[in-house]
């Protein structure tokens, strides 16, 4: 009978030790999380050639110019948020999981090929998929470069404005006679009550 | 304390955190929607 209950007790405790170890190890990624796109940009800022990478990419020159090759997914680079994410595409139905996954082309406006304004959108933060592309959107000022990649053409945009406007203010996705890409996330980071708003014009293409 | 006890009581905060995490994954749009 003694030795049921030391039995019993030593199961209790090794089953504590696990939920112990579980516990903290969940509610340490929930606080970790929010704080990892800062760590992460600091660390590739000042320990990586990330941005210069970046810049290199958008920039090729005729001797080490990458072929764009077919095939190659559209993608938004912005080598000053170190940022070269794939841009997603899909009905507006199917936004929620759309935006959980990355940056998405809002599909009723335009795209870099036909000109006008391409709007795309992306979280400032979320606790799945990429830890919010968007994240540092509000770095983004005047003169700051930014590449699209869309059908294997390399689009230059650069930043003309950077606004914060109230959600219900529509007319940033209306179409525009200039090619410009408009990019929108939420603001302020924690507690989202407007749109920021950045807007890039086109510069040239390759 | 038994360790019966703190058995409950680690598993209810096991349940609270996965709740939250739940919640944080699902309800992101309203808190930190981009």
């Amino acid at each position: 009978m003694l030795n049921c209950m030391r039995l019993r007790s030593l199961h209790y405790r090794e089953a504590n030790n696990i939920l112990f170890v579980a516990i903290v190890a969940i509610n340490l990624y929930i606080i970790a999380a929010p704080i990892w796109p800062q760590f992460s940009f600091w660390w590739q800022s000042h320990h990586t050639q990330r941005q210069a990478q970046l810049t290199r990419l958008i920039h090729p020159t005729e001797a080490i110019a990458p072929k764009q090759e077919a095939g190659q997914p559209n993608s938004l680079i912005i080598p000053a948020l170190l940022l070269d994410q794939p841009t997603l595409e899909g009905p507006e139905k199917d936004w929620f999981n759309l935006l959980k996954q990355g940056i998405w082309r809002w599909p009723a406006s335009s795209t870099p090929d036909k000109g006008g304004n391409t709007v795309f959108l992306a979280h400032r933060f979320s606790y799945t998929g990429p830890h919010g592309a968007f994240y540092y959107l509000n770095k983004l000022k005047p003169g700051i470069e930014i590449a699209v990649i869309w059908s294997n053409k390399l689009y230059h945009y650069k930043v003309v404005s950077s606004t914060e406007v109230p959600p219900t203010d529509t007319a940033i996705e209306d179409n525009t006679p200039d090619a410009e890409i408009t990019l929108f996330t939420c603001t302020p980071l924690w507690h989202p009550v407007n749109r920021l708003v950045v807007v890039a014009k086109l510069e040239g293409q390759q | 304390m038994s360790e019966k006890i703190k058995f409950w009581l680690l598993l209810g905060l096991f349940a609270l955190s996965i709740a939250l995490l739940w919640y944080l994954n699902h309800a992101d749009q309203r808190l930190f929607i981009g």
